[in-house]
């Protein structure tokens, strides 16, 4: 019957449409970039002075900047969200899980504005306090640490536990404890997990533009304190955009592709610890 | 085959169930698309700066009132897109909160309230004055503590406004700075996002529009804000009018060709007397 044909077909157009969006995305953005790529200095970019009125391009301060906050808040959310993770997924059992699993998810929910709000109005003013200068990578990676870990943790969890019943059972069984079994047995199959959960976090780092632009402080300055203003790649596009003209907007969607370069070398880079099928 | 109502409601499980609930959803959403548009009603389009957008929006409200038949979309985007819009005929009167460059011409301007630049600085701060000089070196970097102007031992926090914005322009004109001479310590995009970062820094100083210092400095207490003096004239209404305080810019509507009726009118609205009340309700500085 014809019907069942539409239905069926309409399966196989989801995916594609979902295709061509991305393909859209790209580009979009790359054709919207050509104008710079055309016209641009390319030794002009090797620098950090981004002033887009004088013709001055450069790269350098805005790409470390983004760089270095995933970076930092990578270095304190990954280890809490893992920590966290491998938890809830095999130590702790029953309602105190379901308690810890509703909170995450709840935390989970929370818009990433309010975040940045909430570090623009207590987490900068203290650490300016204690520090100095509130608004720099240190605001930054904390704000980014809230917004991080409460999704790894819930995907992670889920993660972790997918297919592991069997060999955790085998181990228990052989007398391992609890802990030797996860630490020795689980954890190492499950490496690429592992990866791909904190490639999708750095991704969300990256991704984040709103409340990192809140406590960042936003000059354009290669971040060398904690506690200094820096700008990252999506901070420069948010803030510019509404006023740019011409190559100097055409050279905001150039930051844009480098954001798309930089998703894509991290998923690369997630891929380089995928096992052969079978476990070692 | 024929229809029977077992296909209409155990629609999931047979093909032409499926089917059939899909083309009443598909219709049924363009019909609710379709219920709101009133033909009879006049729309006028207003785009641009995001510092007139309130009180146009409060003007709108209230003209709504005495002419149902018009509806009014107010819309932001900066001043720049304000007068692309306008060229480009993508809506009917622009909204600006800069003056005009030498390349936007064919625009046409007409002022609707009066506004300005005006200081803020950390509640805290014993500073209440400063001279345009010290302003200056402010921002140059060349004082970098409140004790070389009379205050605590406070390092000072300059707070500017991103590339390309009004407010920016105009402080570097009243100020003759360049843009690579401003040594900020903090970015801020809005004039919302400059007050909270003002409002949470000890030692900053930072520029909004006269009346986002104004709505600031009486919204939340003393103690958050306060509006800082130039040479002894404060960004009020009296010292803007009177030109003890120099720092004054129009708050323009900009038009690119002739008016529709219905868009003069709300114009003429704006700058009328009553117009002019709303104005001054809202917390603008009437003409």
């Amino acid at each position: 019957m014809w019907a069942t044909y539409l239905y069926k077909a309409s399966l196989w157009l989801a995916p594609a449409l979902v295709a061509s969006f991305v393909a859209f995305g790209f580009g979009f953005v790359f054709f919207e970039s050509l104008p710079f790529l055309r016209s641009v200095d390319w030794s002009g970019t090797l620098s950090v002075k981004w002033f887009p009125s004088d013709e001055s391009y450069g790269l350098i301060a805005l790409m470390s900047g983004t760089v270095f906050v995933v970076v930092c808040a990578l270095v304190i959310s990954l280890p809490i969200a893992f920590g966290a993770a491998i938890e809830l997924a095999f130590f702790v059992h029953g309602p105190l899980r379901s308690a810890c699993l509703g909170a995450v998810g709840w935390f989970a929910g929370v818009p990433a504005v309010v975040v940045g709000l909430f570090g623009l109005v207590y987490v900068v003013p203290a650490l300016g306090n204690w520090f100095g200068q509130g608004f720099g990578l240190a605001a930054a990676s904390i704000v980014l640490l809230m917004i991080l870990v409460p999704p790894t943790v819930l995907q992670l969890t889920e993660t972790l536990q997918a297919e592991t019943e069997g060999p955790l059972l085998a181990a228990r069984s052989l007398g391992l404890s609890q802990a030797r079994a996860v630490w020795k047995v689980v954890l190492p199959a499950k490496t690429f997990a592992l990866a791909q959960s904190a490639m999708l976090a750095a991704s969300r780092g990256v991704a984040e533009t709103l409340a990192i632009l809140m406590v960042a402080g936003n000059v354009v300055n290669l971040p060398v304190s904690f506690f200094e203003s820096f700008r990252t790649i999506n901070a420069t596009i948010a803030l510019e955009m509404p006023y740019a003209l011409d190559v100097h907007r055409s050279s905001l969607f150039f930051l844009g592709l480098l954001t798309f370069v930089l998703v894509w070398l991290l998923r690369w880079m997630s891929g380089a610890f995928k096992k052969r099928p079978g476990l070692s | 085959m024929s229809l029977r109502w077992k296909h209409i409601y155990c629609g999931f499980e047979s093909s032409l169930g499926r089917f059939t609930l899909g083309v009443v959803m598909s219709l049924t959403l363009v019909g609710i698309s379709k219920a709101d548009t009133k033909k009879d009603r006049q729309k006028v389009l207003i785009t641009g700066s995001s510092t007139l957008a309130p009180l146009m929006t409060t003007l709108a409200t209230e003209y709504e009132k005495k002419h149902p038949n018009v509806q009014i979309d107010v819309q932001t985007g900066g001043s720049s897109k304000g007068i692309a819009d306008c060229r480009k005929g993508l809506n009917d009167v622009g909204m600006i909160s800069r003056s005009l460059k030498a390349s936007e011409s064919a625009v046409e301007s007409i002022s609707v309230a009066s506004d300005g630049l005006a200081f803020i600085a950390h509640g805290g701060l014993t500073v209440n004055d400063l001279t345009p000089e010290q302003i200056a070196d402010i921002y140059r970097a060349k004082v970098s503590n409140w004790k070389e102007l009379g205050g605590p031992d406070l390092a000072i926090t300059p707070v500017s406004k991103a590339e390309g914005r009004a407010a920016l322009e105009l402080f570097k004109k009243y100020f003759k700075l360049k843009s690579s001479e401003i040594k900020a310590g903090v970015i801020v995009g809005d004039e919302a996002h400059g007050v909270k970062t003002v409002a949470s820094t000890k030692g900053s100083i930072g520029f909004v529009s006269v009346t986002t210092a104004m709505q600031a400095t009486s919204v939340q207490k003393q103690s958050v804000v306060k509006s800082v003096k130039v040479a002894g004239a404060s960004p009020t209404a009296a010292d803007l009018r009177s030109g003890a305080y120099p720092y004054s810019r129009k708050l323009q509507l900009v038009k690119c060709r002739d008016l529709r009726k219905a868009v003069k009118e709300f114009v003429d609205f704006a700058l009328s007397a009553e117009g002019q009340k709303v104005v001054e309700r809202v917390g603008y500085i009437p003409l």
